[in-house]
């Protein structure tokens, strides 16, 4: 870990607060704050961004001030601080300083900050959001300040100056987004994800209906409404692979330009399908030959390009590495379910997972160190662990609150997200790759399963 | 717990106080069902809804308090009021469940226009499911005895040709069950085709875990939900 505690501490603050209160003089702040601040460069603050969150960044995110003409009577506040908020709590790198610790009256305050109100409170950055509505448009301003740095973050743009965007929370949310992905970029080196999409199937009843959501939980669209079983959805290359019983099996679909089209329908089972990271090829599922095993097929005509596996058990889930060189699948050839790695042309297959005698949905992580898995344990209970290639390392995730299955890594794979039951009802989560950090993103009944983030 | 505890003492001294009988319960328990069937209104007409809950609220106190004929006029109201709430939602229900699409990110062209829908149907004739132990697909000696039956009947309707679905209960990933389903349903048709049923009747369909028997978490639910089950087609 190269952990470095970034800036001024909020102890160091603390005792800045206890030596000057607030009648100190500019100078003498300076003289304090500048070396502090000589650590926390404008280019952001060094730290591991691998692990997860194990520094947190303390920020303070008043409400978004209206500056001046119509009352905000279409939830701009919501979309812009409230978006803004619950982006920063799911990242997990930041604690939010509770609104009722701010000694400044952020409405009073405007948008320039008075940084020794909020360096007392011991924030490191601060979040101004304001907004002017003018018609059927809003000027957006959005702007991050160092309180360490007693100035504001130049961020990239469209973030660097205000934004005039249409009067619709849509919009002000994808803004917003935009946003907290320079926000993190800026802490962390890499932005954030925000503004990518997961695609997921919602039970309801006993029809399966595919989605597709933003990873804040919002912005939720049904894609299929056949009143049947539409399941396993995979996004990439433009277009979504799922699995449906619209013509009386489990057959392939590929959803694109609005129409659900017929991709594999051979005897027997025709499921999951992982697009190759160079696109060349999709891996399936399919039982044509008289029991389950890992196919690649022509990504647009559906045609076989190989078979790759040949074993008396199940073999299926296929999840291709970063480099398309390897696939980790599930086999139980050896009796139960397990996590097995093969080459992609199907040579050097190798079991992975020997802890357990169940263990299912591998997803490679793009960072290519690691594969996550669902394992069920001696309690029947299902949660989300991760292996690592080079040594079998396995680290567990969840623990202790329901049950948490089938794991989809961020595109850029500092985040988990999964389903869990720890609510009563399944809802979608998403979690820093340690676990550390775990957020409930959707609202709702829930009825959420097999979520998969677009890569 | 209050209301409960009334209930209760009614029920035990009901033959002697003549109060308590008059206690409005059908009608409060219409008004709390035309509430829970508001649900749409909860969202679509928030302010209809909770002026149907409050009403409702108020009816159970006066009930509370023994003042029956008042609770049961509330209780009436706020059942009305409940289904004016449902009927002003659906009336807004497009405006007001229309999945919010990002702007800037259209999905539009991965909405499926094709108006595809799902199952087929068909009875099962006389045959007779059979269940299997968890994660296996190995037929028990009890699985065995139905489908000799089974093999029975087919025999005796010759012309009947048979889907035979693989089903799972519901713990395990989506797409091992369905692998698992077929497993099932591939090892059924070779038993019934090893007595003598031509395989050119038998047809097979895994369901996965998609098409529950039993809903609930408890090994009886997991239990009737591993099966394998039969669609006649004659």
């Amino acid at each position: 870990m190269s952990a470095r505690e970034p800036g001024a501490s909020p102890f160091e603050s603390h005792v800045m607060e206890i030596l000057m209160r607030r009648t100190l003089i500019p100078a003498l702040l300076l003289l304090f704050a500048a070396p502090a601040f000589a650590q926390g460069t404008g280019e952001g603050l060094e730290f591991d961004v691998t692990g997860g969150a194990l520094v947190k960044f303390n920020l303070a995110v008043p409400d978004a001030l209206n500056l001046g003409g119509p009352a905000d009577t279409r939830g701009v506040t919501e979309a812009l601080s409230g978006t803004i908020s619950r982006d920063l709590r799911i990242a997990g790198y930041f604690n939010l300083i509770d609104k009722k610790a701010f000694l400044a009256d952020p409405a009073k305050e405007g948008m320039e900050p008075n940084y020794i109100d909020w360096l007392n409170i011991g924030t490191q950055g601060l979040v101004k959001s304001g907004y002017r509505i003018q018609g059927d448009e809003v000027v957006v301003d959005l702007r991050l300040y160092s309180v360490d740095g007693q100035r504001r973050i130049t961020l990239a743009a469209p973030y660097d100056k205000a934004a005039t965007l249409p009067l619709d929370a849509g919009k002000i949310r994808y803004h917003a987004h935009g946003f907290v992905n320079e926000v993190i970029r800026y802490f962390t080196k890499s932005p954030g994800f925000f503004n990518t999409r997961l695609v997921a199937v919602r039970q309801n009843g006993r029809a399966k209906e595919l989605i597709m959501i933003s990873p804040d939980g919002l912005d939720e669209a049904t894609l299929t409404s056949t009143g049947g079983i539409n399941m396993l959805p995979s996004l990439g290359g433009g277009r979504i692979y799922f699995t449906s019983f619209r013509n009386g099996g489990p057959h392939l679909f590929v959803l694109s330009g609005g129409k659900a089209k017929p991709f594999a329908s051979f005897k027997g089972l025709n499921t999951g399908a992982a697009l190759s990271p160079d696109g060349r090829s999709v891996a399936v599922t399919l039982s044509k030959d008289g029991n389950p095993e890992i196919y690649l097929l022509d990504p647009n005509s559906g045609a076989i390009q190989r078979r790759l596996t040949d074993s008396w058990g199940i073999d299926t889930s296929p999840s291709w590495s970063p480099d398309g060189r390897r696939i980790a699948f599930v086999s139980d050839r050896h009796g139960s379910p397990q996590v097995w790695v093969m080459n992609a042309d199907g040579s050097g297959q190798k079991r992975l997972t020997f802890q357990g005698d169940y263990n299912q949905t591998p997803d490679w992580s793009p960072r290519g160190d690691r594969i996550a898995f669902t394992a069920r344990d001696e309690r029947n209970v299902f949660d989300i662990f991760t292996i690592t290639l080079a040594d079998g390392a396995v680290t567990r995730l969840t623990q202790n609150q329901g049950n948490n299955e089938e794991p989809t890594w961020s595109p850029d794979g500092r985040y988990v997200a999964f389903t869990s039951t720890r609510t009563g009802s399944s809802q979608l989560w998403i979690m820093t790759a340690d676990g550390r950090v775990q957020n409930r993103v959707s609202t709702g009944k829930g009825g959420y399963i097999t979520p998969y983030w677009g890569r | 717990m209050f209301r409960l505890r009334t209930l209760v003492i009614c029920f035990l001294f009901g033959g002697l106080l003549t109060g308590c009988p008059n206690r409005p319960v059908e009608t409060l328990s219409a008004a709390e069902g035309a509430l829970a069937d508001a649900e749409l209104a909860r969202k679509c007409a928030p302010d209809e809804f909770a002026a149907a809950e409050r009403m409702y609220a108020k009816a159970q106190k006066l009930a509370d308090e023994e003042k029956y004929d008042e609770a049961e006029t509330a209780a009436l109201a706020a059942k009305k009021l409940a289904v004016k709430a449902q009927q002003k939602a659906l009336a807004r229900k497009d405006d007001c469940e229309a999945p919010k699409v990002d702007p800037n990110n259209d999905v539009s062209e991965f909405v499926d226009n094709s108006g595809d829908k799902g199952l087929g149907d068909g009875d099962s004739g006389g045959m007779k499911t059979v269940y299997f132990d968890y994660n296996a697909h190995e037929l028990t000696e009890q699985a065995q005895g139905t489908l000799a039956a089974n093999a029975a009947w087919m025999k005796a309707n010759p012309t009947a040709r048979v889907v035979i679905e693989g089903h799972c209960d519901n713990r395990g990933s989506t797409e091992y069950n369905l692998a698992l389903g077929e497993k099932r349903a591939r090892v059924v048709r070779k038993y019934l085709s090893n007595w003598g049923i031509d395989s050119g009747r038998l047809s097979i369909v895994s369901y996965g875990e998609e098409q529950p028997l039993a809903g609930g978490e408890d090994e009886g639910a997991h239990a009737r939900n591993r099966r394998a089950e039969f669609r006649v087609k004659r």
